[in-house]
């Protein structure tokens, strides 16, 4: 069963790879060979601007889906042979983070009807996923005694990293915007959507992403408080996982704010998930705390 | 003739420090200046190193401390600790804006309680119509029918108002105004997290206890009313074939005014609870040998304890073969003997009357551990070997196989056993040994449960015993903690899933311009569409029309 997690994994992260080229491939709409041309002068080499498949954008959905089926398998079958949920290391984790993120991305294609938001969400989860593979060991090892709660472990974990996927959506969407933005109104690139629903979809998962993070957040206390007798410690993970959280609050309240609106919304969305990314990152693997011993 | 108008410049007599005040805490920009303090604050503590929390009380720990950080900051830790930098969350500035944030955070709802209330339960149902023209464009529809509008409108839960001028109609639609209330639930939680934090600090009692199996320890004095005693039967660590901890936990009676009142096991993750108290399996600890030191005389009991062996003793393994290459000695040496920074034995050597003294000291330079070996009126000087070396002395061949340690303490006031004596738990042939050393200037080592009898004293190891770690705490802010959370998640629930919508429409001409608030702009330009067209298609179901 171990195995075939892991087939499912390797699986799932081939066909979101594909699935990120195939949606980055909709969003920029064309590519670019060279023809030789022939001149009175000689021949000379003209860049000429073709279309992608019209199907391409449908091959990155279905692509996707697979992707996303291929990762929950992967996670359902770490669960059976692991006989707990598959949450305890960084492996897990990342895998479980990645699916979470390819969940998102379907899901933000489905409510929005817009394709090229996954072009920049995909490849985070592709990213994630790498790193994993690269550094971290996939083999199935029994938990401390501290994460042995099962119940706990499972729900904690996967509220967090429901949120953290939530907030890569809004991390892609903030990305378009800032690239789509224009100070006279418009649209810079044509194949992107207008920046008014680039702002939807980030707020959308925003909202969230928001409350599943301060969930999170309560359910990592109550744990706390059961196996170390306190409900906040300041413990590095903690705190940084509270930072982040402050940050998306600072977002939700300058929505309506005159002058804060577009794109230093969008900047404070990118912090955010830069929030994400250290809390998950660089507390495992470079500040010590009591959270550090569920690391590589 | 043009009347002079003299405006008067305000004076500085007219500030009025109350309502700048006032205005400060509203100000959403001032809440957004806290709210991104905090979050910079809070980075502060991830990065910099905080100090420890059991160094807290301890000013000689501290100071010890903030002498390693040196190491890092260089001459910068001076100002760091004066900044509080080095204990952020509880530095004057952090608690400081964590105040001021429950301050913005009444008085804003002070502030926005009238106009809000005011807003869901009299609403503005007529705009004026330059409202339609300027910022945000409207949404324009074909509407055949407003009464169909209103229908559909109404069927969508919304409250429908409308009002008629001329060629005009204006119509009014809102839908769980409510739920902008919604946003007091919220901030009245985060008032009542920092409440149960305050109630924490205050009022939260912990303590920390080691006790080994079979020891009862009091917890709290005993004029305390929450006094109490702890008896543990059992403390078991379980751990893999590579001595991973698979799992820790407890068995323990409570005691109070010497009945008992719990009993119970508490794991890591599953704490026993009585009278408030929740009692943590926080550490366990395998190395405790139980001594027993009778008078010989007069057989009265002198000595009854529990030993913590917590260090470690260096102990090599080491193996003496003759010149034919036969094994003499495969063994651990127990040091009993320690000499400056020295600890060996002497050590018989079987079908030999040589002895060789064996030990270890730690290598000058590099800190490693060598095994030193000299046989005391021998030919040769002696040997110090590295981990794996061999040396032949005068025939015999020593090797210093590999380094072990073994559990050990320093023990005070053990009779027979001067100021001072080494007890160190090793493992012998038939289970565990305990050698006491010096005890009237011999080494004894003990096996369990056989008495061994020095001088006036006989000592007797009754067997190894485990230690439990257990926190015993009660912390009554945590019952805000969680009332806040439930506030918190309902405030932001229906701040953010109900689909609150007002909207204001002008209708003339069969095309209404719509324009409202609440929710994503994508998502109410959706419904409104479709409203429209779910009012147009019964409008002509019914035969019914706007002319």
């Amino acid at each position: 069963m171990e195995q075939l997690a892991y087939y499912a994994f390797w699986t799932g992260f081939v066909a979101s790879s594909i699935g990120a080229l195939l949606y980055i491939g909709n969003a920029i709409g064309s590519w670019t060979t060279y023809r030789v041309a022939a001149t009175n002068v000689g021949t000379v080499n003209v860049p000429v601007s073709l279309p992608f498949p019209r199907g391409i954008g449908v091959a990155a959905t279905v692509t996707a889906h697979a992707a996303l089926l291929a990762l929950i398998l992967s996670v359902a079958f770490r669960a059976a042979a692991a006989g707990r949920p598959p949450l305890g290391n960084l492996w897990e984790f990342t895998v479980a983070f990645g699916a979470g993120i390819v969940l998102f991305s379907v899901i933000s294609e489905w409510v929005f009807k817009q394709r090229t938001v996954s072009a920049f969400v995909m490849p985070v989860a592709v990213a994630l996923m790498l790193i994993a593979i690269l550094y971290f060991p996939h083999e199935l090892r029994p938990l401390v005694p501290a994460l042995q709660a099962n119940r706990i472990l499972g729900i904690h974990v996967s509220v967090m990293l429901l949120a953290y996927s939530a907030f890569s959506v809004s991390f892609g969407a903030a990305v378009m915007y800032l690239l789509q933005f224009r100070s006279g109104g418009g649209k810079r690139f044509a194949g992107l959507p207008d920046v008014d629903v680039l702002d939807d979809a980030a707020y959308w998962s925003v909202i969230i992403g928001f409350p599943l993070l301060l969930l999170g957040l309560v359910l990592g206390a109550w744990w706390a408080n059961n196996a170390w007798g306190r409900y906040w410690g300041w413990d590095p993970k903690e705190t940084s996982a509270l930072m982040t959280w402050l940050v998306y609050a600072f977002y939700l309240h300058t929505r309506g704010l005159r002058g804060w609106s577009g794109r230093r919304s969008a900047v404070v969305l990118l912090v955010g998930f830069v929030g994400v990314l250290f809390t998950y990152f660089a507390v495992n693997f470079w500040i010590s705390g009591l959270h550090s011993y569920a690391g590589v | 003739m043009a009347e002079a108008r003299i405006e008067a410049r305000p004076s500085r007599l007219d500030f009025d420090p109350f309502l700048w005040l006032w205005r400060l805490l509203t100000s959403v920009r001032f809440a957004l200046a806290l709210i991104g303090f905090l979050a910079l604050a809070s980075l502060l503590g991830v990065l910099i190193p905080q100090i420890p929390t059991q160094m807290r009380g301890n000013p000689a720990a501290v100071s010890g401390w903030l002498a390693f950080q040196e190491g890092r900051f260089g001459a910068l830790t001076g100002p760091m600790d004066t900044l509080g930098l080095f204990d952020v969350f509880r530095s004057l500035w952090f608690v400081s804006g964590l105040g001021i944030l429950v301050m913005s955070v009444c008085v804003c709802t002070l502030n926005r309680f009238a106009p809000i209330w005011r807003n869901v339960t009299r609403p503005q149902e007529r705009v004026p119509d330059d409202y339609f023209e300027r910022g945000q464009p409207t949404i324009g529809v074909p509407v055949a029918d407003v009464e169909s509008l209103a229908s559909e409108l109404r069927r969508r839960r919304f409250r429908v108002a409308i009002n008629s001028s001329a060629d005009t109609t204006y119509l009014f639609a809102d839908r769980y105004p409510w739920a902008q209330l919604a946003t007091f639930v919220s901030h009245l939680a985060l008032i009542l997290f920092l409440a149960g934090g305050l109630v924490t600090i205050m009022t939260a009692r912990d303590v920390d206890i080691l006790i080994a199996e079979g020891e009862t320890r009091p917890v709290f004095n005993p004029s305390d009313s929450d006094h109490m005693q702890i008896y543990v039967e059992d403390a078991v660590g379980r751990f893999d074939a590579t001595g991973f901890p698979l799992d820790y936990r407890t068995r323990f009676l409570v005691y109070k005014n010497g009945e008992e009142v719990a009993n119970g096991v508490s794991t890591v993750n599953d704490p026993l609870s009585y009278g408030g108290y929740k009692f943590h399996q926080t550490a366990y600890f395998p190395d405790g040998a139980a001594l027993r030191v009778r008078e010989v005389s007069t057989g009265r009991l002198l000595y009854d304890e529990i030993l913590a062996l917590t260090d470690r003793t260096p102990a090599p393994r080491v193996v003496v073969r003759d010149a034919l290459g036969t094994v003499l000695i495969d063994e651990v040496v127990i040091p009993t003997d320690f000499i400056a920074n020295a600890a060996g034995a002497l050590i018989p050597v079987p079908g030999t009357e040589r002895g060789l003294w064996i030990g270890t000291q730690p290598d000058a330079s590099t800190g490693e551990w060598r095994l030193v070996v000299f046989e005391p009126g021998g030919a040769e000087t002696g040997a110090v070997l590295a981990p794996g070396g061999m040396r032949d002395l005068d025939g015999i061949s020593v090797e210093f196989a590999e380094l072990t340690d073994i559990a050990s303490v320093a023990a005070s006031s053990v009779p027979g056993a001067g100021e001072r004596t080494i007890a160190e738990l090793s493992e012998g042939i038939s289970g565990k040994i305990l050698t006491l050393s010096p005890v009237s200037g011999f080494a004894v080592a003990l096996a369990q449960e056989e008495p061994v009898v020095v001088g006036d004293y006989e000592y007797t190891f009754l067997g190894q015993r485990e230690f439990a770690g257990l926190t015993i705490r009660r912390d009554r802010g945590s019952t805000f903690i969680w009332v806040a959370t439930g506030l918190l998640l309902i405030g932001l629930a229906l701040t953010f899933y109900t689909p609150r919508r007002r909207l204001w429409a002008k209708i003339s001409g069969g095309q209404a311009a719509f324009r409202g608030l609440g929710g994503r702009t994508i998502s109410m330009e959706r419904e409104v569409r479709r409203v429209a067209e779910q009012a147009n298609q019964g409008g002509r179901a019914s035969g019914r029309s706007d002319a």
